[in-house]
């Protein structure tokens, strides 16, 4: 879908999907590979008969961390990143040993483009989540739209800043998932 | 081989790719404060497509490496070591996935072929100080590949 000529017709919507879900048997496909329901927007980057809303094909996949061992307390850090070649940035994730006043804040700063992915350090449990409650990039839901952020392909570098909010010493992770290469649908 | 990693409801592809529902399994049973290492080798017949992670564990306290043999790409990468003498050991594994009960299997969200006869290896560090049981599960497709269709 191309925003940008707003005269154009509208995009055809996409076919939707059988009313009941055909059967297992014979029919070869997997009834289960999706994951796009209300319950759990952040996860949702799988739709029924269509398949991913990243419109990226066979990157692949790569958890990039840095890791805090340990940040003592009330204590800032920082950590350049040098990020693997052709990155695709598609959801933060992030865990603090001690979180009794939030844990930490953490801030992300693309270097190359010196563009801060983060306006102020929020609090690690506002951008970052956990395998089991990740927070996808935002995609406009039914268009497959998703708009994953890609850093500059060679030599990028991330900045990151630390701030532990707790009085006492903290093993901190902090990291990004995404894709290395792939080809743009 | 290749595939539509865009349709996973398509039984069969005009390149003669069925896909059939697939889960491998990677398991290991870490001694206390120890390092484990364990192989995930994609069966033969047929490349990988991986659509969603699982995992559970008897600890939290267990961190995961995750390495392609044949390229020695590392899927769990250490960009930078902010304590000096410390290891880096992975990703704490409840940041890679959670179970599929409680909602928590994580989404690759880009479909990855991983090829029929790759070996994968896995390195389960433990730092709970006692044995813990930890189970990985790829789910996805495999890619059939057949004549005639």
């Amino acid at each position: 879908m191309d925003l940008r000529g707003f005269g154009a017709a509208p995009p055809a919507a996409p076919p939707l999907p059988a009313l009941m879900p055909g059967r297992l048997i014979n029919t070869l496909m997997n009834l289960f590979a999706r994951e796009f329901t209300t319950a759990n927007n952040g996860k949702s980057v799988y739709m029924l008969g269509e398949g991913s809303i990243v419109p990226i094909t066979g990157g692949f996949p790569m958890w990039v961390y840095t890791e805090f061992n340990a940040l003592g307390g009330y204590k800032t850090a920082r950590a350049r990143i040098p990020m693997p070649e052709a990155f695709t940035l598609l959801g933060y994730f992030g865990s603090a040993s001690v979180n009794t006043v939030g844990g930490y804040r953490m801030n992300i700063y693309d270097v190359n483009r010196r563009i801060r992915l983060t306006d102020r350090p929020p609090n690690f449990q506002l951008i970052a989540g956990t395998g089991s409650a990740p927070l996808f990039q935002g995609a406009a839901i039914g268009s497959r739209q998703a708009q994953p952020y890609q850093f500059q392909v060679d030599d990028a570098q991330v900045l990151v800043t630390c701030v532990n909010l707790e009085s006492s010493s903290n093993n901190i992770q902090l990291g990004m998932y995404g894709v290395q290469g792939g080809k743009s649908q | 081989m290749s595939s539509d990693s865009s349709s996973p409801t398509a039984a069969a592809t005009a390149s003669g790719i069925v896909k059939i529902p697939r889960v491998l399994v990677v398991d290991a049973t870490v001694t206390a404060s120890t390092t484990q290492p364990s192989i995930l080798t994609i069966p033969q017949d047929a490349d990988f497509e991986w659509w969603f992670l699982a995992a559970s564990r008897t600890s939290n306290l267990l961190k995961v490496l995750i390495l392609e043999a044949a390229t020695q790409r590392a899927m769990i990468y250490s960009g930078a070591q902010q304590s000096s003498g410390v290891a880096f050991n992975g990703v704490n594994i409840d940041l890679l996935a959670g179970t599929v009960q409680g909602n928590g299997a994580f989404p690759i969200a880009v479909p990855y072929v991983m090829p029929a006869s790759r070996a994968y290896q896995h390195l389960f560090t433990d730092s709970s100080g006692s044995t813990n049981t930890v189970e990985l599960v790829y789910h996805g497709f495999a890619l059939l590949q057949v004549s005639g269709s």
